[in-house]
């Protein structure tokens, strides 16, 4: 690590996979987590992380899962890897502490030749329905991007069941052609918006001090971990080529 | 017949299959049934089903086709195989292997001549839809 192409981060220098043509989106994220006060995490449930946030390298999988220290959160997490040289897949995951009812972020990219894979929301760990105010003020921000992204070619309903389930009201799904250089670039602000949303919310974040509503923001974090792990596809996938053990590092970096 | 096809690419594909897998998939086509069995670092081939196979995973030639000589983008194929919607596709079990053969032999199609011509020659005997 150390040519022009390698982005600074905090002093972590963070590889990425633009030299081999794909887009700039972990350049993108960490440009704008540049002024947020991010201290990498080295170990989590008495386990040290270094195996995948140092860099994993396996025949069919090589990259990063980065956990951070966040003030307002448990963590924040970047993960970049490269999936048999023919597909890169990039997150930025935060969960909030259990005494803040911020919504999760889930930023999801994932990239071929010819198509980008975007999932992108913020996850409400509050009912929103029952919660007065957390919709408008949590959620609702988040429409004129949604309307506007929504319109994007590829978009698509999630096929998955279990995770719209999980998801808010203004998740974006879609597999996106990359033929034109508008999609490229709508992708690129698309997760950029989101981001910075967050970011915006996060800042603005009061700690709240009713018991019950915390244990509801905890009970409903674990819940969400648990369907994930039981039912993400990809998380399997990854088992498979990287091997069990990592695969339940990686989760643990991002969760 | 695709499986003489892919038993061509596998001689011919980079030997890049991990030592620790151990699995027997059944890969079902509209008129070729055959079972791929990954182990100790080889993969080998047999015509037909394996009732207590791994994994099961139903496709048809075209697309199995169009997954070999890179017609169809790949998010498509992992999409299709390691994360499928439903289960229409795979049966039974992963299709993560499968993906992994896919990759090897989409970039052995761009290198062996003999099994290009094959895989060309399978497409061009497919039957109209």
């Amino acid at each position: 690590m150390g040519n022009g192409n390698k982005i600074d981060f905090k002093s972590e220098k963070l590889p990425t996979f633009t030299e081999k043509g794909f887009q700039p989106i972990l350049e993108k994220y960490c440009s704008r987590l540049e002024k947020v006060d991010l201290q990498p995490i080295e170990t989590l449930q008495g386990r040290s992380v270094k195996p995948v946030s140092e860099g994993l390298d396996k025949p069919f999988a090589k990259g990063f899962f980065k956990p951070f220290k966040m003030e307002k959160c448990e963590k924040l997490a970047l993960c970049n890897f490269l999936i048999m040289d023919k597909i890169m897949a990039t997150s930025v995951s935060a969960i909030p502490l259990d005494n803040y009812e911020l919504p999760m972020l889930a930023l999801e990219w994932s990239e071929t030749e010819n198509i980008i894979s975007v999932m992108v929301d913020f996850i409400p760990l509050v009912d929103s329905v029952m919660k007065e105010g957390y919709f408008e003020k949590y959620l609702d921000p988040l429409e004129e991007y949604w309307s506007k992204y929504k319109q994007l070619s590829g978009i698509e309903p999630l096929p998955f069941a279990w995770a719209r389930k999980i998801l808010g009201p203004y998740h974006l799904f879609g597999n996106v052609p990359k033929e034109k250089e508008q999609n490229r670039q709508q992708c690129l602000e698309l997760f950029q918006d989101y981001l910075d949303m967050w970011l915006t919310l996060w800042q603005g974040a009061e700690p709240i001090e009713d018991e019950r509503a915390m244990q509801y923001i905890k009970d409903r974090k674990a819940l969400i971990r648990r369907m994930f792990l039981e039912n993400d596809e990809g998380g399997k996938s990854m088992a498979q080529l990287i091997g069990k053990e990592l695969q339940a590092l990686t989760a643990l970096c991002i969760f | 017949m695709i499986l003489n096809a892919i038993v061509k690419g596998v001689e011919a594909m980079p030997k890049n299959i991990p030592q620790d897998w151990d699995e027997s998939t059944v890969i079902h086509l509209e008129e070729e049934t055959f079972t791929i069995t990954f182990k100790n670092g080889d993969v080998s081939f047999t015509e037909g089903d394996k009732p207590d196979a791994d994994s099961k995973i139903k496709l048809t030639s075209k697309w199995l086709c169009d997954a070999l000589d890179g017609s169809t983008d790949f998010m498509k194929v992992w999409i299709e195989l390691a994360e499928p919607p439903d289960k229409s596709t795979v049966q039974k079990g992963s299709g993560l292997k499968l993906v992994t053969l896919i990759d090897l032999l989409s970039s052995t199609y761009k290198f062996d001549q003999g099994f290009k011509q094959m895989i060309d020659r399978c497409k061009r005997g497919l039957k109209s839809v």
